[in-house]
């Protein structure tokens, strides 16, 4: 590796590319389709699409809720109460059963009766998963080769904008049909345009998993007290408390909720956990819903739950960025009718320091949970420029290596096809195994994800059969049928289609939205197909030794 | 109406920029590449004028952090349009840039009310 | 210097070795050290420090790339991270 500092860095962005960039395309994927994670929830449960139809307030559904929670699980020791947003329409009510186990129930907002069982499928929770805990490895071991991943990423865009040499002039180049060097022109066009967003959310990525991947200055500070380093660094809102044993009802939610959306000046309350239900020393934590604001730390208050009584509150001062004043230590509403401590005493993390709102801010960003529609979709198309800049990376890699038939370079061209051709498949068996596979199927949520490993590892052993352009036809077409006729099996398995959504309102106007965007994902790769299966055209450039590819790059 | 005026302007920006590069002009007109340092000067002048009125629209749209992000965003998205119309249909981006440049102004004004 | 060449391959893999776990050691350490010496609360130092200390291991990493042969770019991130730790032993 003699050569000057930038040949220094092309291999190493090669290098480091190529090490990382299949692992990436499926974290690319699965985090940009991550994005809609709330909208392909809905899509993969057609049961609740008719209930998703009637909105609620948060006090009407935390009410609703508890109400349920009281029905069911009187005796459970916690529960945990996620209020509906406009993109989840129902409330969804968690607590640990007897045995153990984690027990949920969906609940209508405005009826407050439990929903109809849904179909056993983890939907889009499986692919945010995806995206960071991989999947059949423990989940701690996925966020290591996760993060690694990213901090490769990382080094290969920092490399990649090195070695650019020409990154203001060759901005808007694009010169089609002339084989590596149209590659590496929309290879440079997928990185640049959208770098912003790229450096963002690598660095945004390490910072989801920084306490696991880089624990030194935790350790360095804190020595062995793991709980002091999460107590700081994550307060939770008041004091724990023990259950007594001693029974006292559990004080009416409904006050509680609308003294809280007071407190955040008319912003409603997003989750609810309540500890010790039903007994005297309950806890009731109110935590508020996410909105604008792009750090994912969220105030919250906590209550007596016998009593209704205000007892704390935490991260109040980011009401006050927000332009209003709020007293951190007030007690709030009057004329509840409840107890009112007369000093509420204020959590000691009430004012969040730069570091911690740093901290939250990065955080935020990478799950973009404050972004509304048009930014999401912004952040969707951006993430896609993302899959193809690490696509046409490796298809730029195999394109100025054609000619040669080692077996890296058929390694290479079998793995370009079964994740570039082949994830879409993937993705797609596993919407068609959503709508397909029989509702009493035993594990029914594992069986799907089952379909979309099985249709993947069918996708790359094929592709290493016989890794070649009719190989590239083929998975193409594949992935453009199963992605675009899911608008077609939707019609035909359920009656909440796009046509039915758009004229009758039969379910929110995302069923709809996942029906076109899947349509347009298949229209592209068919369009792709249909390219590729037109004889190629022999111009010299195609065919240019490999010692003029490499003028190209310099 | 802000987002609009965004949008146009982020798009109009990124035209006028590729169009005082030396190489997309020659593609665009067709003869020499133009000599004049003054007409490339204003290109990027009126880019830089139409970005930060974009990031003001977007401002006015949602706020601080979101409207640079929705500004960032906008730019992500133009750009590749003017590649593209540049890749293959030159032609079309003179009158383009005309019509996203006026709309933008009009967008944003109408936004401001 | 007149030591045989070696060969690219090897000095590819020494380097990305380097990157990798020298880049890792110089940014733990560094971090770490950070984290003592900042004249912030506990908590704020310690997230300062995680949060910078990828911009430091993506610089150790090209570095690594940059430095004029294998054995400087494990010098060069080896060295300091051994410096960091005991210092930052020296504060704990």
């Amino acid at each position: 590796m003699t050569g000057s500092f930038r040949q220094r860095m092309a291999s190493l962005h090669t290098w480091a590319g190529l090490l990382v960039c299949w692992l990436l395309l499926l974290m690319f994927t699965s985090g940009t389709a991550s994005y809609f994670r709330d909208e392909i929830n809905l899509w993969m449960k057609p049961e609740l699409h008719g209930a998703a139809m009637r909105p609620a307030s948060a006090t009407q559904a935390g009410i609703a809720a508890v109400q349920v929670l009281q029905q069911r699980a009187a005796q459970a020791k916690h529960w945990f109460i996620t209020l509906p947003t406009a993109r989840t329409p129902y409330s969804r009510a968690t607590w640990s059963g007897p045995d153990g186990k984690l027990h949920t129930a969906l609940i209508d907002p405005a009826t407050g009766a439990e929903l109809p069982a849904a179909r056993d499928t983890h939907a889009g929770a499986f692919l945010s998963r995806l995206h960071f805990d991989l999947h059949y490895v423990p989940p701690q071991t996925g966020r290591w080769i996760a993060g690694l991943c990213a901090m490769v990423l990382l080094v290969s865009l920092v490399s990649g904008v090195i070695i650019h040499r020409r990154i203001f002039r060759d901005f808007f180049t694009f010169r089609p049909g002339k084989g590596a060097r149209s590659w590496q022109d929309a290879h440079n066009a997928a990185g640049v345009f959208a770098l912003p967003f790229h450096l963002m959310i690598t660095y945004t990525g390490l910072v989801t998993l920084m306490f696991m991947v880089m624990p030194s200055a935790g350790q360095a500070v804190y020595k062995d007290d793991k709980g002091a380093l999460l107590s700081e660094i994550h307060p939770s809102v008041g004091k724990p408390a023990k259950a007594a044993g001693v029974p006292a009802p559990l004080a009416p939610i409904g006050p509680v909720l609308d003294q809280a959306q007071r407190h955040w000046h008319g912003r409603a309350a997003g989750t609810i956990g309540i500890a010790n239900p039903n007994d005297v020393n309950a806890r009731i934590s109110v935590t508020r819903a996410a909105g604008g604001d792009l750090s994912n730390k969220q105030p919250a208050m906590q209550f007596d739950g016998a009593s209704g009584a205000l007892l704390a509150t935490k991260g109040d001062d980011a009401s006050a960025a927000q332009g209003t004043t709020v007293p951190a230590t007030k007690g709030g509403g009057v004329g509840t009718g409840m107890a009112q401590g007369s000093a509420v005493p204020a959590s000691s993390a009430d004012t969040t320091s730069m570091a911690l709102a740093t901290h939250g801010v990065l955080y935020g960003l990478h799950i973009a949970r404050f972004a509304e529609p048009l930014l999401r979709w912004l952040f969707f198309i951006s993430g896609l420029a993302g899959t193809a800049m690490v696509a046409t990376g490796a298809l730029l890699w195999a394109a100025k290596r054609q000619r040669q038939s080692g077996a890296g370079a058929r390694l290479v061209h079998g793995l370009n096809i079964g994740c570039i051709a082949g994830l879409p498949i993937a993705y797609g068996a596993y919407f068609w195994a959503n709508r397909l596979l029989p509702l009493e199927l035993a594990q029914r949520a594992d069986r799907e994800v089952a379909v979309f490993f099985a249709a993947w590892g069918a996708a790359l052993l094929l592709a290493q059969w016989r890794p070649g352009r009719a190989m590239w036809r083929w998975q193409l077409a594949c992935g453009a049928l199963l992605l675009g006729g899911l608008p077609v099996l939707n019609a035909v398995t359920t009656s909440t289609h796009a046509l039915a959504v758009i004229t009758r309102h039969a379910a929110p106007l995302s069923v709809a939205a996942f029906d076109m965007t899947v349509l347009a994902l298949g229209a592209s790769l068919a369009v792709a197909a249909a390219r590729l299966g037109r004889q190629p055209k022999r111009t010299p450039e195609t065919l240019a030794p490999l010692s003029a590819m490499r003028e190209v790059s310099k | 109406m802000n987002v609009l005026a965004t949008f146009a302007l982020a798009y109009s920006g990124l035209s006028a920029l590729s169009q005082s590069m030396a190489r997309h002009h020659a593609a665009l007109v067709a003869y020499k590449v133009p000599r004049s340092p003054r007409l490339r000067v204003a290109l990027r002048l009126g880019a830089v004028a139409c970005w930060l009125l974009a990031l003001a629209t977007a401002m006015r749209h949602a706020g601080m952090a979101q409207g640079v992000l929705l500004w960032t965003g906008a730019l992500s998205v133009t750009a590749p349009a003017v590649m593209l119309q540049l890749a293959y249909a030159p032609r079309t981006l003179r009158p383009c840039t005309g019509a996203a440049s006026a709309g933008g102004l009009l967008f944003a004004l109408l936004g401001s009310l | 210097m007149n030591t045989m060449p070696r060969s690219p391959l090897f000095t590819a893999v020494s380097r990305t070795c380097a990157a990798i776990a020298g880049g890792y050691a110089f940014a733990a350490t560094a971090a770490a050290l950070l984290a003592l010496c900042l004249p912030l609360p506990r908590a704020d130092a310690v997230v300062t420090a995680t949060l910078l200390s990828f911009a430091l291991y993506a610089a150790a990493a090209l570095r690594a790339f940059a430095a004029p042969s294998a054995w400087r770019a494990w010098a060069e991130l080896l060295l300091p991270a051994l410096a960091m730790a005991l210092a930052a032993r020296g504060l704990a």
